[in-house]
């Protein structure tokens, strides 16, 4: 599609949304805040065309990180369309250009519900790059795209959906525009069912989320630094997540103090359920988790007439620890955590002749590196 | 739920429950008890010995125990040649004197020791050391418990002409007694050390020390226990020794009523 033809389009779905504005104005899970001339859509009918476009459920289900800004400019006969969106502390600023300010309003309410079906579509947050396409971060803003024309930001929008794997793409986004905009033509209707398009946009709060491989690393349980590999499932919803991981560990042999030649061998396998709220830095997310482990271990004691019937046991321990997600794309995120964990039980591991082998300590320091699969 | 369920019962059981992830073979003898054994617990019974083949289990199965402390470090080794069998006992101190605590690695036979009886062992001191005169490779406490204890008699190494020389030290009258008739103990070469003891609480109880089958030192009339219970200790203990690091190798340990 030329940026001509493009332009056209997007002019075309603008002044449709706003040819027959809505009689009544919606809630939009987002804040927006918006400043035109007197003669333009105001802000109540930039509301509305969102909601329009997102539908009734999504509004009521799915609050949003996103806040924007919007203000047109009257620039001789043109108009000019500054949007300025943020998601926690990313920030991009879009400029667009028109003849027409009703264009650049429906611009303004499309580019938003991409946005916005991008962020719910997705487990991963958003990144500078969906907000702006451009180079922008935390706490930075850009304003590159002076000169853009009402075409060329509606093919940017439909380049976002395409970003946004699991949002419809630019002409389903399109299509929901449009038919938003004829059902908008019966408010009534549109308020008490919404669209099947805006159903389809609407998905299940909680997605499944697994996390393979991890390595993890801690003292405290044996006596020795353990190792391991593990995998993890869970649900996330929104910012939260909760994870059932088990993890196999290398096993140890050690030999305990003065008496040289006995000790024990050790195998230990341990599963752990953690909850944590993830606060997002762009393309980073920091989460503190609480967590809850359960270890077993088996003991095997060793030396010069000695013998075993390799005994295991187990004991829960809980504690707190911090993740810190980096994601590559929206679909994984390498993920680096740090935990501390108080055992509720501290066995002893006993060998006859030569005592005690070893103690499961009271407080054990883990770190975990892995890489977490959002379906 | 079942990993849940065992927590829970751990829970249940305390904070810090013993596993206990070895055990001593139940035949643990090369370590002979006499018949009696089980007629008292408390008391040392005869014969008895250990080769090390088993460990350390024949101690612990007598009621007996090892232990390492201060630097020291005790290990079931099978080189050098052990004296019998296939393993012995490597006893390890590292006798600095700028330490405070004697470095010391023993294995123990404690209860009511018996009215008569020898005890023995097989001794190979790979290196030779100046002592400051209290290398102990024998050691008796006396007492109600280990608790409430007080030293009885050493057997003890002491550096003569730049020779290593047995002496007894009785710790009830504070007097130490030379071994005359017998050679410096060998270095390099196994060598038996064996401490005949008739118990006395008055002074008519006797003591007879034997290297390598020879009396060594023979003193009558003496008040050898105050006590009935006791412990007889076995191994490495060294205030200082030049060079500081020292292992003795120990085998074939016996506690008998006949030489």
């Amino acid at each position: 599609m030329s940026h001509c033809t493009a332009a056209g389009t997007a002019a075309g779905i603008a002044w449709l949304l706003f040819s027959a504005p809505s009689a009544a104005q919606s809630a939009v899970p987002m804040q927006l805040a918006w400043q035109a001339p007197a003669n333009c859509p105001q802000e109540t009918q930039v509301k509305q065309k969102l909601h329009d476009l997102l539908g009734a459920s999504a509004v009521r289900e799915a609050p949003s990180r996103l806040r924007a800004e919007g203000q047109i400019e009257p620039i001789g006969e043109r108009f000019r369309l500054t949007l300025n969106i943020h998601y926690d502390l990313v920030n991009a600023t879009r400029v667009v250009q028109a003849s027409s300010c009703e264009d650049l309003s429906g611009v303004a309410a499309v580019t938003l519900a991409l946005l916005f079906r991008a962020e719910q579509n997705s487990g991963a947050p958003l990144t500078a790059r969906d907000l702006g396409g451009a180079a922008t971060g935390a706490g930075a803003s850009a304003d590159n795209r002076s000169g853009s024309d009402a075409g060329n930001e509606a093919t940017r929008a439909g380049n976002e959906a395409t970003r946004a794997q699991h949002a419809e793409n630019a002409s389903a986004a399109a299509k929901t525009a449009s038919e938003s905009e004829s059902e908008s033509e019966k408010p009534a209707d549109d308020e008490q069912e919404p669209s099947s398009e805006a159903s389809a946009g609407n998905p299940s709060r909680f997605r499944f989320a697994f996390r393979a491989p991890e390595f993890r690393t801690d003292i405290g349980v044996l006596p020795e630094p353990s190792y391991g590999i593990g995998l993890a499932a869970g649900l996330r919803q929104e910012a939260w997540r909760v994870l059932l991981s088990g993890t196999l560990w290398l096993a140890q042999e050690y030999e305990s103090g003065p008496f040289v030649g006995y000790g024990a061998h050790f195998g230990r396998v341990s599963g752990e359920l953690s909850g944590c709220h993830g606060f997002r830095f762009g393309g980073f997310e920091l989460a503190p988790c609480l967590l809850l482990a359960l270890d077993a271990v088996s003991a095997r004691g060793t030396g010069v007439g000695i013998t075993s019937t390799n005994p295991r046991t187990a004991f829960l321990s809980a504690g707190a620890g911090i993740q810190g997600l980096w994601s590559v794309n929206r679909s994984l995120a390498v993920i680096l955590g740090v935990n501390a964990r108080v055992a509720t039980s501290r066995p002893r591991f006993v060998s006859e002749s030569v005592g005690e082998i070893s103690q499961v300590g009271p407080v054990a320091l883990g770190v975990v590196l892995g890489c977490e699969w959002v379906l | 739920m079942v990993p849940a369920t065992l927590a829970i019962a751990w829970l249940a059981l305390g904070c810090e429950p013993t596993v206990l992830i070895g055990t001593c073979a139940e035949a643990a003898s090369g370590g002979t008890a006499g018949a009696s054994a089980a007629a008292n617990a408390d008391a040392v019974t005869m014969p008895w010995s250990t080769s090390f083949e088993q460990g350390l289990c024949d101690y612990h199965s007598a009621q007996g125990y090892c232990y390492a402390r201060h630097a020291a470090s005790l290990s079931i080794v099978s080189s050098p040649t052990p004296h019998t069998g296939k393993y012995m006992a490597a006893f390890t101190v590292n006798a600095d004197d700028s330490t405070a605590d004697r470095s010391q690695t023993r294995c123990v036979r404690q209860g009511v020791m018996p009215q008569t009886a020898y005890y023995g062992a097989w001794y190979f001191i790979p290196e030779l050391h100046t002592s400051d005169g209290n290398w102990n490779l024998f050691h008796f406490l006396g007492g109600v418990s280990e608790v409430d204890s007080h030293p009885l008699w050493d057997v003890s190494l002491v550096t003569v002409d730049g020779k290593l020389e047995l002496y007894v030290l009785n710790f009830l009258n504070r007097t130490r007694s030379a071994v005359s008739g017998v050679p410096p103990v060998p270095i390099g070469s196994w060598f038996h050390v064996e401490l005949k003891l008739v118990r006395s609480a008055q002074a008519n109880g006797e003591l007879t020390l034997y290297q390598d089958g020879e009396v060594a030192l023979h003193l009558t009339k003496v008040m050898t226990d105050d006590t009935d219970w006791g412990q007889w200790y076995v191994g490495n203990y060294a205030k200082t020794l030049t060079p500081a690091l020292s292992t003795v190798y120990v085998d074939d340990v016996t506690i008998r009523e006949e030489q």
